[in-house]
């Protein structure tokens, strides 16, 4: 290499993506190289020169040495020889100190948001072990610097990179939406060698995402609420979840216990009357007419007439029909007439038993007079025409007993009131309904005529002259008998 | 401490005169001491020993009669000034150590190892009357020597955070 001529370079040793490359600028002016040889020595070994095997005859002005100077505190001696397409070769050469490595910024990338934006680097898994002891504790001794750029103002971040391996992200904070930023990165050492600027606009795209995202989200919860408003809806139609306020007649339990426990039906009102004897019958006249002269005792007689009266009236309703035009008249008129001497027959039977049953009278229960009725109807001598007739006729036939043998009397004035009622529905139920329209005008006549004692009076004789002409001799007797005790 | 984490050795840089080239057969290895130590087995006190007479023994080789006549003045004159101002600052570090007794010559390396390596490097230059070449492969071993002595700073530097 003395016999080459020195050519005036320059040359730098550079950490370049954390790789040691050794670069060299030839000075002079003369015709371009061709290619380039790397040869190299160690001063303090004098060792002899070597030959980097990756840098023989190359065309760029640079050779990647990290495998071959290792030892970041030797002094090394590269000697570049310089071949020219004339033919000429020449030779440029330095002392080099690997400490003194000028660093290159690493690579970076920005991504940017609506507010900031991320600074990526990437660095060595391993730069101890890549370039010594001596190089790591220079690059540690020097602060990275992250420079951050606007149109009118400049920020510096220093960020802590201790051991920093692999990448590294940094966070520019509360950047200004819709502003270009731009940022360079560099080692604060002397000299500085700072990176290209690469800059970002935060969009309104990436807030739109933002917003995006947001909007999606909401569409699904929108979504799902529609969902289940559209089922309650559908469930509601059907049925399935609210209940009707108005239930169908079947399942309408207001009048359940009604229902349940039906409603009893009004009572029939039952009075008590006392059966006297005609021996006693005298002694009551006599008594009768003595207190008639009184007014309280009037009341008690009129209730007593009326009804005596009421009943006595029924016989006088044959004559009545025989002058209306019906034709189904004439059968009632013979069902009367014998009646009526069945009620004779009837009458004669009785008497015998009754001194009997009036000594027990005081002691029996009510229901006396009652049974008393009964067994006198079943001890009748002729049993297939007493069936017969005392079906239709029993009620008369006691009824007019009654009246013939026995006197009347109300117990108390409510029970006189309801005696009248009874009479009435008896008179209904006996009768059709024609006969009932005129029973209801004979019994307002008698109503009518209770007042007066001179219209009763009158109405006896009358009474008495109809009953002679219509009976035997016999029954003459005893009608006139009765109706002249009264 | 007020010191620097590394020396500044740009003005040592522009000093070159000679090419390498020609001068690779002057090339000696001078058994710099500060090869051999562990930078984490070195304490405070005997850093700031081994600083202190290792700037001393620089700026009296390139005060000396020799040195003017081989080197630009001003480049020279530049280089001392920053030796200098080393060297006030390392002595008040030292003033700081109060109670710190004095290392042993016995405990490598100490400032008799670097006083014996500069010995080496004045007998070499002698030996080569002092040459062009001769200094500059001085030039070049008294900047090894600093940037391993790089180590030493560090650790001054360390026990500063």
């Amino acid at each position: 290499f003395e016999e080459y001529p020195d050519e005036p370079c320059t040359i730098n040793l550079i950490l370049r993506h954390f790789r040691l490359i050794l670069s060299w600028e030839l000075q002079s002016q003369s015709s371009p190289p061709t290619n380039y040889t790397l040869w190299y020595t160690i001063m303090s070994k004098a060792e002899d020169l070597k030959k980097v095997e990756n840098c023989i005859d190359i065309t760029e002005p640079l050779c990647d040495v990290t495998d071959e100077w290792l030892e970041g505190r030797e002094t090394y001696v590269p000697i570049i020889v310089v071949h020219r397409g004339d033919s000429t070769v020449c030779r440029c050469s330095d002392y080099i100190w690997p400490t003194n490595v000028l660093l290159e910024p690493p690579e970076f990338k920005l991504i940017g948001f609506k507010d900031h934006i991320n600074v990526m680097m990437e660095f060595p898994p391993a730069t101890y072990k890549l370039f010594g002891e001596s190089l790591w504790k220079r690059l540690e001794s020097t602060s990275f610097v992250i420079e951050e750029q606007t149109e009118d103002s400049i920020r510096v971040h220093k960020p802590q990179m201790n051991n920093v391996t692999g990448n590294f992200t940094y966070v520019l904070r509360d950047l200004l939406p819709k502003t270009n930023y731009c940022v360079s990165v560099y080692f604060d050492d002397t000299p500085v060698i700072k990176s290209p600027l690469k800059c970002t606009v935060l969009q309104p795209d990436q807030e739109s995402g933002l917003s995006e995202s947001a909007k999606v989200g909401i569409f699904i919860g929108c979504l799902i609420v529609m969902a289940f408003v559209s089922t309650v809806i559908m469930l509601k139609q059907i049925g399935y979840i609210c209940l009707k306020d108005k239930f169908p007649n079947a399942l309408n339990f207001h009048h359940f216990l009604t229902w349940i426990f039906p409603e009893w039906p009004p009572s029939e009102a039952i009075d008590w009357l006392e059966v006297i004897p005609k021996n006693t019958k005298k002694r009551l006249w006599n008594y009768d007419y003595g207190d008639g002269s009184d007014s309280d005792e009037e009341v008690p007689k009129t209730s007593v007439t009326g009804y005596t009266m009421h009943g006595l009236m029924g016989k006088p309703l044959p004559q009545t029909s025989d002058d209306s035009p019906n034709p189904e008249e004439p059968p009632h008129e013979e069902d009367s007439g014998a009646e009526e001497s069945d009620e004779a027959r009837a009458g004669a039977g009785a008497e015998p038993q009754l001194p009997t049953e009036v000594k027990a009278g005081p002691t029996e229960d009510p229901s006396g007079p009652y049974e008393r009725r009964k067994s006198v109807l079943k001890d009748d001598s002729f049993p297939g025409e007493d069936n017969s007739s005392m079906d239709a006729p029993g009620d008369r036939v006691i009824f007019n007993v009654n009246l013939n043998s026995v006197f009347l009397r109300a117990l108390h004035d409510e029970d006189a009131s309801e005696t009248i009622s009874l009479t009435e529905d008896t008179v209904l139920l006996d009768e059709g309904p024609h006969r009932t329209e005129s029973d209801l005008q004979i019994a307002g006549r008698d109503r009518t005529q209770l007042p007066d004692p001179s219209f009763s009076s009158q109405g006896l004789w009358t009474e008495d002259e109809s009953s002679e002409k219509t009976d035997t001799s016999d029954s003459d007797t005893d009608a006139g008998d009765g109706y002249i005790m009264r | 401490c007020n010191l620097p984490r590394t020396h500044n050795l740009t003005v040592l840089k522009q000093m070159s005169r000679q090419s390498p080239v020609s001068c690779l057969k002057d090339i000696q290895y001078f058994e710099l001491p500060l090869e051999k130590v562990d930078a984490q087995q070195i304490q405070k006190s005997q850093a700031i020993s081994v600083l202190e007479t290792l700037t001393q023994q620089v700026l009296t080789l390139f005060e000396s009669e020799e040195s003017r006549a081989a080197w630009n003045e001003t480049l020279r004159l530049s280089f001392c000034n920053y030796l200098y101002q080393q060297l006030k600052d390392l002595e008040a570090c030292q003033n700081q150590q109060v109670g710190v007794q004095e290392v042993p010559l016995t405990q490598e390396p100490s400032w008799l190892a670097v006083r014996e390596y500069f010995g080496r490097i004045t007998m070499y230059l002698k030996q080569k009357k002092h040459s062009p070449c001769a200094w500059e492969v001085v030039r070049v071993e008294v900047g090894r020597a600093l940037i391993y002595s790089d180590m030493f700073l560090a650790k001054l530097s360390e026990e500063k955070e």
